[in-house]
């Protein structure tokens, strides 16, 4: 029974690490994405939604729309890189499963990182 | 007879034309006809890309073979023009193979920069394309575009500004130009990604460029260490420790272990004087690939209405009102 509870806390942990990885690599692409979009957009830079879509078997396609004002008008700038499969934790896909949806929404998983990253 | 003022009418004084500005005097552009500075024999490069050079090379002689021999011309429209391009890392040898290729045709080669044709006038690169085109064709050149993907990359979808129209109209020139020209073009790019479609497919031949692996680093540092310099380098030792380095890289590494070795009066280029030089390479790339936003590929960017922003990002944006 202790065992039992070990590997568990110790498969959390592997888990979380592997999480973890996975969305400091798309915070750490972002913060690349927001100097280039800096440079493009021609308004000012409101607010950035991630997604993860287009899972197939090798490959997974993040895509991050930036939203922007230009006077009046919205403008969204997306930005997509493709993902190898084996760099998407078990646990995004269970959730794709779940959600029965091509295209998951990252951004609250996200900002969440950040927040766990700056306390 | 006394005179008598004809009536007529008062002079017609002419308006002054506005001083204008001056204006800069707009250069006719020249293009630089050059010999080819490398031959094949000088590359270092892998089987394969050896052997798609060659293919390359040996192409118009086979195009009555395949066209007319076996038919070809009858499923598919006989094109006179080859165009090839070579992508990949920096560093891999694409602007020596552009040289090889042309070396190998006897051709001498315009190398056409984004920044030779490139104009502040609306309307002039599309002419300055053009006049490099007609040049090439009556002289029977091959066109060679370094870093392409500046003057291939997707066209811009939604139009918001002078400049955007013209980049378009600069990339629709060069597809005209392209569809019409029977001659031999070059294309090299770090960027391949950038590529607009329409030049993806007018372009036949696309040949990767990889970072040379550990029996391809051993050549290229025989190669760059001349036998009259002193040296205790374990070539087979550095070329496996680092990989990930271009014959470029090794280049550069040679040169500056050579120059630190001088500089302290070695009388011979030590082991660590290579590796410290090539380590510090290889550093820098890391750096620049981790920092480089260049690899970012925008895929779309449109104004759309404000029913398609997510709420949060609207109230989020009334706020910043509120507060300014």
């Amino acid at each position: 029974m202790i065992l039992f509870s070990v590997l568990a806390a110790v498969g959390a942990c592997v888990v979380l690490t592997l999480l973890d990885a996975f969305y400091d690599s798309i915070i750490k692409w972002l913060s690349k994405i927001g100097e280039v979009a800096q440079r493009v957009v021609k308004g000012v830079l409101i607010g950035c939604k991630t997604f993860l879509s287009d899972v197939r078997k090798n490959i997974g396609k993040e895509i991050s729309k930036n939203y922007s004002k230009v006077g009046e008008k919205w403008q969204v700038t997306e930005v997509s890189r493709e993902i190898p499969a084996d760099k998407i934790p078990d646990e995004i896909y269970d959730r794709m499963e779940m959600e029965d949806s091509d295209s998951l929404e990252l951004t609250e998983d996200i900002e969440a990182q950040l927040l766990s990253n700056y306390q | 007879m006394p005179l008598v003022p004809t009536k007529s009418s008062p002079p017609v004084t002419k308006p002054k034309p506005k001083p204008q500005p001056p204006q800069p005097e707009k250069q006719s552009i020249s293009f630089m006809v050059s010999k080819p500075k490398y031959r094949l024999s000088d590359l270092i490069l892998s089987e394969s890309n050896l052997d798609e050079l060659q293919t390359v090379i040996k192409a118009k002689e086979y195009w009555n073979k395949v066209f007319v021999d076996w038919n070809l011309q009858s499923v598919m429209k006989q094109r006179k023009s080859l165009f090839i391009n070579l992508y990949g890392e920096p560093g891999t040898g694409k602007t020596m193979a552009a040289h090889a290729i042309a070396n190998a045709l006897h051709k001498e080669m315009i190398c056409v920069n984004y920044a030779d044709i490139e104009s502040k006038y609306v309307g002039e690169t599309s002419k300055n394309l053009t006049n490099l085109f007609h040049t090439a064709s009556e002289k029977d050149i091959i066109i060679f575009f370094d870093e392409a993907d500046a003057l291939l990359s997707k066209r811009v979808t939604n139009m918001s500004s002078s400049t955007d129209v013209s980049v378009n109209q600069t990339r629709s020139v060069l597809l005209t130009l392209l569809n019409d020209y029977e001659g031999m073009v070059i294309f090299a790019t770090n960027f391949i990604s950038n590529y607009d479609p329409a030049f993806m497919r007018r372009i036949q031949y696309h040949i990767r460029f990889d970072l040379p692996d550990k029996s391809l680093r051993e050549k290229l540092w025989r190669l760059y260490i001349p036998q009259e310099m002193p040296t205790d380098l374990r070539i087979s030792e550095i070329a496996e420790k680092y990989d990930g380095v271009s014959g470029s890289d090794i280049s550069n590494a040679v040169l500056k272990a050579a120059l630190k070795a001088a500089k302290n009066q070695e009388s011979f280029v030590k082991q660590a004087d290579f590796e410290d030089a090539v380590a510090e390479i290889v550093k820098s790339k890391k750096a620049n690939k981790s920092g480089s936003p260049r690899d970012v590929k925008i895929t779309k960017s449109e104004i759309v209405p404000e029913s398609e922003v997510p709420k949060d990002i609207v109230n989020k944006s009334k706020e910043f009102q509120e507060v300014n």
